[in-house]
């Protein structure tokens, strides 16, 4: 449904996205995150044509929309796209803004659209409110039944929830997604958020100084990271110095394990990925450490904790929140590690 | 604290009295002068400014937001000069504007004189549209006060955000159905306004009308007050117009009601222009070079031509005396309104009661009231109040005091006043806003008395937005024609009265002295709102 092939975008001889490739299947709904001005928006603008591309190539639908010779415009390409600050229009109402791409219709079809749209939305009953009249998470509801209005298959989102509070996030988050599955739409979002994007995505490109770095699911990303700069971005965790074996196995400070690296000659030094849910707090361990800081979440505590080994490696370990340790407290930890992620920083 | 209430309620009242002066004339009827006015002229009157005001309504909205519509859109070469350009015509007094087409177009001027020379034509061979016309007064106007829209539309443009058109691009509608669908809505209340304000100018206007022999609301106002010396009846025709302009100013809230709610409160975002190919940068540019150029450059042009060439006979002792003149009553009265400005600003600062609100916002009204009818509503109390004084002073003295205060300048300041008092609130508040009661406080906190915090802090705070209030009440001032015409001391000219005296007695050529004089310092204030327009863009 979409193909985008080494897409490359530069503005003023400034890349900002470098060689981007991927491909979704109809009904697909995936994401772009990474941190702001790493790339992301530029590659979604680029799909829908508010942006020129550099080289590469954008089809939609098995036709190419954007390549060195083919430049389609937005109005042609049949994409609906849902922005920022909503881009509702002031000064015209709820139905009429629903309604507005329907203009070649007959009334009739528009408003047998336009109810169908406020039922799957649920906007029922604010079809004649001002915008200036509704809340924000009704603002932007107004905005995806008009995007998708004239039937588009492909919808865009470009970051539609920051400017919304953090529990209308959720709710809205899981309506959209509902509604695309429903109507079988194919759809990108675009994000810095990554409880959002895990939320809301089936796949996700991360993106970091105009690359995708991964290209994955949000399981994928969190307990694969292929390299150690997605294992920083997404999720928790720490790097702690290790030994790569001859037998492909790392030795740390924790002990020995079995890693995602291949046999290696020499005794090479490698970075592992600790994530907090690979310690289990166990008061009966042998194993101790000193809580160096805690945060109360609720039903967990994040504690950070001092090894007692030379280095003083520091690890995160998430622990129901009845075990309330204090700082300086050395406590009982244990080890369960399913799949080790190191790097070779040779 | 009373006692600051009690002059602003006065001073209110005082600024409010010419208004109801001329309405409250009706209570002495001048029957036989309405018959005859009826008979005669009136319904010439009332088309000719209705037709009037509404060709350069509808001129200054298309060119204003057409203008704006480029400038704010487009990426073209020549842009970011042209965008402060395009508001310099507004130096230019639409009497003067007019003075220097007639000198171009007339049957004498150098175009028609071409024109019969090159064809070999006779003077009534051919036809050539009439510049002293209803048609030729709305396009002097037109040409003059097109940056009204222009620079309300241009700030309306550039505040919709860029996603409101990429929205609207993928949604299939793009160019011109944006456009008329999305951008020219929600600008429509900025240019209603500028619109507005354009048409009060127009129905304002005296000189213009008068030289083009067009007969309208002011040139009645002036033929019964001077010609039949009618002065009730006068006033009684200054309400009608008075009227019409409120009618105006109704109609343009009622377009405003739902502005407000126009922009979101979400975070906005700037627009990309678009950047046009070559062949179209050239067509743009021409476009919008086209009013700069006839509503400046042509005019400014002549009327440096004609001064120029008769420098020696016109620079004299007398044309000197005529700016000093000129220069003393704008800078007296400039000051006299920057001081009222200042103290009902700060009256509102200090008494927060609604009366003393509404009292500054009643007292900045007489922006709306046309010239004319400011000065006819001036003239009858002071009038009445000299003609008491020196009765009174005759009694008890055998002294005549004579005509004490309408025979004076004062006459002409008081009017002044309530025409230009809003302009400088404008700036007084603007700046005072600026002031937070914060900044007092923690002075207040350091040690510093109330005169020291009015030294070292109001004061040089406050200076730039008093300077720029008395520039602009000085540059209006100067252009100012129907009030001063009517309130001037017997043999007191200034340069627009001398200008509009040289033309009307055909003498164009002489009359540029005094028209470029005011015309160079009437683009102080322009500048000023250009440097502005600049800074709001870096």
């Amino acid at each position: 449904m979409i193909e985008v092939h080494n897409l490359s975008i530069a503005y003023a001889g400034n890349v900002v996205v470098n060689e981007a490739s991927f491909t979704l299947k109809k009904g697909e709904v995936a994401c772009l995150l990474g941190p702001s001005g790493c790339g992301k928006s530029s590659i979604l603008r680029a799909i829908a044509g508010l942006e020129v591309i550099h080289s590469g190539q954008i089809s939609l639908r098995n036709e190419t929309v954007s390549s060195d010779s083919v430049m389609t415009p937005v109005e042609k390409r049949r994409v609906a796209m849902m922005f920022q600050d909503f881009a509702l229009f002031p000064h015209l109402n709820v139905s009429e803004n629903i309604t507005f791409s329907l203009f070649k219709q007959s009334k009739e079809k528009q408003q047998a659209r336009l109810r169908e749209l406020v039922a799957l939305v649920g906007l029922g009953g604010l079809e004649h409110r001002q915008i200036h009249e509704l809340s924000g998470g009704q603002q932007q509801r107004v905005a995806l039944a008009r995007a998708i209005a004239a039937d588009a298959d492909i919808l865009f989102l470009d970051e539609p929830f920051s400017s919304l509070d953090s529990s209308l996030r959720e709710e809205l988050a899981a309506d959209i997604r509902r509604i695309v599955n429903q109507q079988q739409i194919t759809a990108i979002l675009v994000t810095h958020d990554q409880h959002e994007a895990f939320a809301f995505a089936d796949t996700i490109g991360v993106i970091n100084g105009g690359r995708i770095q991964q290209w994955g699911s949000a399981f994928d990303l969190y307990h694969t990271p292929i390299n150690q700069w997605v294992a920083n971005f997404v999720g928790e965790g720490v790097l702690i110095n290790g030994v790569l074996l001859e037998r492909g196995e790392v030795r740390t400070v924790m002990g020995e394990f079995d890693s995602n690296l291949s046999r290696s000659a020499s005794e090479n030094r490698v970075r592992v990925l600790i994530r907090p849910d690979d310690i289990i707090h166990d008061d009966a361990s042998h194993l101790t450490a000193k809580v160096i800081e805690r945060a109360f979440r609720g039903s967990h505590i994040m504690f950070t904790l001092e090894l007692t080994d030379d280095e003083q490696t520091q690890v995160l370990c998430l622990a129901p929140s009845h075990h309330n340790h204090a700082i300086g407290e050395f406590i009982g930890i244990r080890l369960d590690v399913q799949h080790v992620v190191a790097f070779d920083i040779n | 604290m009373l006692s600051w209430r009690a002059s602003v309620l006065v001073l209110a009242a005082l600024l409010m009295l010419p208004l109801l002066v001329v309405f409250n004339s009706w209570f002495a009827p001048q029957i036989e002068t309405w018959v005859h006015l009826a008979n005669t002229v009136l319904s010439d009157y009332v088309v000719n400014s209705l037709l009037l005001a509404m060709g350069v309504g509808a001129g200054v909205s298309l060119i204003g937001t057409g203008a704006a519509w480029f400038i704010s859109q487009f990426e073209f070469y020549g842009r970011n000069r042209l965008q402060w350009l395009l508001i310099l015509p507004m130096a230019i007094p639409a009497y003067i504007i007019a003075y220097t087409y007639t000198g171009m177009l007339d049957s004498s001027g150098p175009l028609q004189v071409f024109i019969r020379e090159a064809f070999t034509l006779g003077y009534s061979d051919y036809w050539f549209p009439e510049v002293r016309s209803l048609i030729g007064a709305i396009a002097m106007m037109t040409l003059v006060l097109y940056p009204y829209v222009y620079m309300l539309a241009l700030n309306a443009l550039k505040e919709q955000s860029q996603s409101l058109f990429e929205s609207t691009r993928t949604m299939g509608v793009s160019g011109w159905a944006y456009f008329f669908r999305v951008a020219l809505p929600l600008a429509r209340p900025a240019i209603v306004t500028g619109a507005s304000l354009a048409m009060m100018e127009a129905l304002a206007d005296y000189g213009t009308v008068q030289y083009f022999g067009v007969n309208t609301f002011t040139t009645g106002i002036f033929r019964i007050w001077f010609g039949m010396g009618n002065q009730d009846a006068a006033a009684q025709l200054a309400s009608i117009l008075c009227t019409f302009v409120f009618v105006l100013i109704l109609l343009e809230s009622f377009s405003r009601r739902k502005r407000r709610y126009f922009s979101s409160g979400v975070q906005q975002r700037a627009i990309t222009r678009r950047v046009l190919s070559k062949k179209h940068q050239y067509w743009v540019l021409g476009l919008c070079m086209t009013p700069f150029l006839f509503g400046f450059v042509v005019p400014s042009l002549q009327l440096l031509y004609w001064a120029i060439s008769h420098w020696q006979v016109n620079f004299d002792d007398a044309f000197i005396e005529l700016a000093y003149n000129s220069f003393l009553l704008a800078s007296s009265a400039a000051l006299v309104v920057t001081l009222i400005a200042l103290f009902l600003s700060y009256s509102k600062r200090l008494v927060a009661k609604k009366d003393v609100e509404i009292a500054t916002r009643v007292a900045s009204m007489g922006y709306a009231i046309p010239g004319a009818v400011v000065a006819v509503g001036a003239m009858l109390p002071l009038i009445w109040f000299d003609t008491q004084l020196d009765s009174v002073m005759r009694a008890l003295f055998d002294i005549s005091t004579g005509l004490f205060l309408s025979g004076s300048l004062f006459a002409l300041i008081f009017a002044y006043a309530i025409r230009f008092l809003a302009v400088a609130i404008q700036n007084s508040d603007g700046g005072l806003s600026r002031i937070k009661p914060s900044m007092d406080a923690s002075a207040k906190i350091m040690g510093l008395n109330a005169r020291q915090v009015l030294l070292k802090i109001h004061a040089p705070i406050l200076k730039s937005s008093l300077l720029s209030a008395f520039i602009l009440v000085f540059v209006d001032v100067l252009k100012e024609l129907p009030a001063t015409l009517i309130l001037r001391p017997f043999n007191f000219n200034t340069l627009a009265v001398r200008a509009h005296e040289l033309a009307s007695d055909e003498r164009l050529v002489d009359a540029a002295l005094p028209a470029v004089a005011i015309v160079v310092v009437g683009l102080l204030p322009i500048i000023i709102l250009a440097k502005k327009m600049d800074e709001s863009l870096s």
